[in-house]
């Protein structure tokens, strides 16, 4: 198992959905409730399509803000943090589910660390490399759901 | 729960016999509103006999089945304090269109919860997210006159004529602590809440903790406004619904809410004409002529702060809705769904934030 790809049945199913069950519904809540049924699979089929590489690019993207951080900081607890967060991701799991879980968790003790010890100009630089993983986040999840890749 | 339609006319029918009229009315014509959550909204026909003449009027029940259930994190005010502050805006010396209000009724035998009831008000609700409603609002924009915008920005500045006194279901507090609560209780819902600690979500947060505006006065605040909230008829708004959010707060925030490029209808791509809050009206038009209109500044620094928090609030709402169905909270199938408005607000978010904190 599975002989058929989990993503196809699910668009199919979410066509269908959509295309003829929705017509013989005559009652607006049930309707309504359809709808968002149709659209949760179609969206559940492009996060199992393109999960894996969504969540490479941003393991790519993370790991690089958190080399910069440590080229452009000098203060020890975020470099160490930064450092602490490096190791967690390279000795992570390849499974897209907890590779995330990781990448989440390391950005915010990072960011989280910045807070605590730097401030203006200082802290702003530092940030500005884990933006970047933040962005990469964000329109990964937004391709997901359909928006094409810029 | 969801309220049956047999079952609903059966109740109606006795119900308001000898309160609608004194004699029998009967009940017809039932519809049922998908748009509420929790909150149940039905229209129908109600009709009598009144000294040999008959007479018929189109009426609208909200019910709330699950009043005194235990929901997590339900910032919403009760049902009876939505319908009296609908009940002050009607009777408020403002222009204002609402719904006219009949009343309220506590007994929950009757329709399986609170439920009060107004007038029917002709007109629709535009869907920002379906294609040919934004076109339609295009099209307002862009028609000579500028008739429904200009009625738009009549709305909101004579909504924020009233103040605590006009609404007294509303509890008044100091500016300052109305700003403090309103994020404390945001920040908690989404800390209690959330399924994934979104690094970027903890950024917003600490943005609003470090930005909190200084507010020089409150009035009535509608809460949810946006022209989805609203019946549009012949190019005018003919109701203002949706009164559950009201507030007596800072009146930038309506302005700054309405401005949300999720309520012009973005979910995941951009719209095509993002300058036009709602879909309806120029940014900077709009907060132009809602100065000229009420002599008020608008601050654009507090116009950007409330628009990062009305945007987390709406977040939260979607992160709400997925930990209530992971939870078993709600078998909705919205509730689910409401994931997906999540990333394209946290980006909305990130670009409002990103200057300052980079």
């Amino acid at each position: 198992m599975p002989h058929l790809q989990p993503a196809q049945v699910l668009e199919q199913f979410a066509s269908f959905l959509q295309e003829d069950v929705r017509a013989e519904i005559d009652d607006e809540f049930v309707d309504g409730q359809v709808g968002s049924m149709s659209s949760t699979m179609r969206y559940l089929s492009q996060e199992l399509r393109h999960r894996d590489e969504v969540t490479s690019r941003q393991r790519a993207s993370l790991l690089e803000g958190l080399e910069a951080v440590d080229g452009r900081c000098d203060e020890t607890a975020v470099v160490e943090s930064a450092a602490d967060a490096r190791d967690r991701i390279e000795n992570a799991s390849a499974n897209s589910n907890e590779l995330e879980t990781v990448l989440v968790s390391a950005c915010n003790d990072v960011l989280e660390t910045i807070d605590a010890e730097l401030e203006g100009d200082a802290a702003r630089a530092a940030r500005e490399p884990l933006y970047d993983y933040l962005r990469v986040r964000v329109e990964g999840q937004l391709e997901m759901l359909g928006r094409d890749r810029t | 729960m969801t309220l049956e339609i047999d079952d609903i006319t059966g109740e109606l029918a006795p119900y308001l016999s000898g309160r609608l009229a004194d004699g029998d009315v009967t009940v017809t014509d039932l519809e049922r509103h998908t748009e509420g959550w929790s909150r149940q909204t039905m229209s129908f026909t109600a009709s009598w006999t009144d000294g040999g003449t008959e007479r018929s009027e189109r009426l609208v029940a909200r019910v709330d089945p699950s009043y005194g259930e235990e929901r997590t994190f339900d910032y919403r005010n009760d049902i009876q304090t939505e319908f009296e502050t609908m009940q002050a805006v009607d009777e408020a010396d403002v222009d204002v269109p609402v719904p006219e209000t009949y009343w309220f009724e506590a007994d929950q035998s009757v329709l399986g919860g609170p439920f009060f009831l107004v007038s029917h008000r002709p007109g629709t609700a535009p869907v920002t997210w379906n294609p040919r409603d934004r076109q339609s609002l295009y099209d307002s924009w862009d028609r000579e006159g500028k008739p429904l915008p200009n009625q738009f920005v009549d709305v909101i500045a004579n909504i924020h004529e009233l103040d605590g006194d006009d609404v007294p279901c509303l509890e008044a507090k100091d500016p300052q602590t109305v700003v403090d609560e309103t994020l404390d209780l945001q920040r908690r819902s989404f800390e209690e809440m959330n399924l994934v600690d979104e690094p970027a979500v903890n950024e917003i947060i600490r943005w609003l903790e470090a930005n909190k505006p200084e507010v020089p006065e409150t009035t009535l605040v509608h809460g949810d406004l946006r022209v989805g909230n609203m019946l549009l008829h012949e190019e005018s708004v003919s109701a203002v619904l949706d009164w559950e959010m009201s507030a007596i707060s800072d009146p930038m925030f309506d302005l700054a809410y309405c401005s949300l490029k999720y309520f012009a209808g973005k979910l995941v791509d951009p719209i095509e004409r993002p300058n036009l809050a709602g879909s309806l009206v120029d940014r900077e038009w709009f907060y132009d002529e809602y100065e000229k209109r009420t002599g008020r500044t608008v601050d654009p620094e507090r116009l950007r702060y409330w628009r990062v928090f009305g945007a987390f609030r709406m977040m939260n709402s979607g992160v709400n809705g997925a930990y209530r169905y992971h939870t078993g909270e709600s078998d909705d199938v919205r509730t689910a769904w409401f994931q997906y408005i999540v990333p394209g607000l946290i980006e909305d978010m990130l670009d409002l934030i990103e200057a300052d904190r980079t």
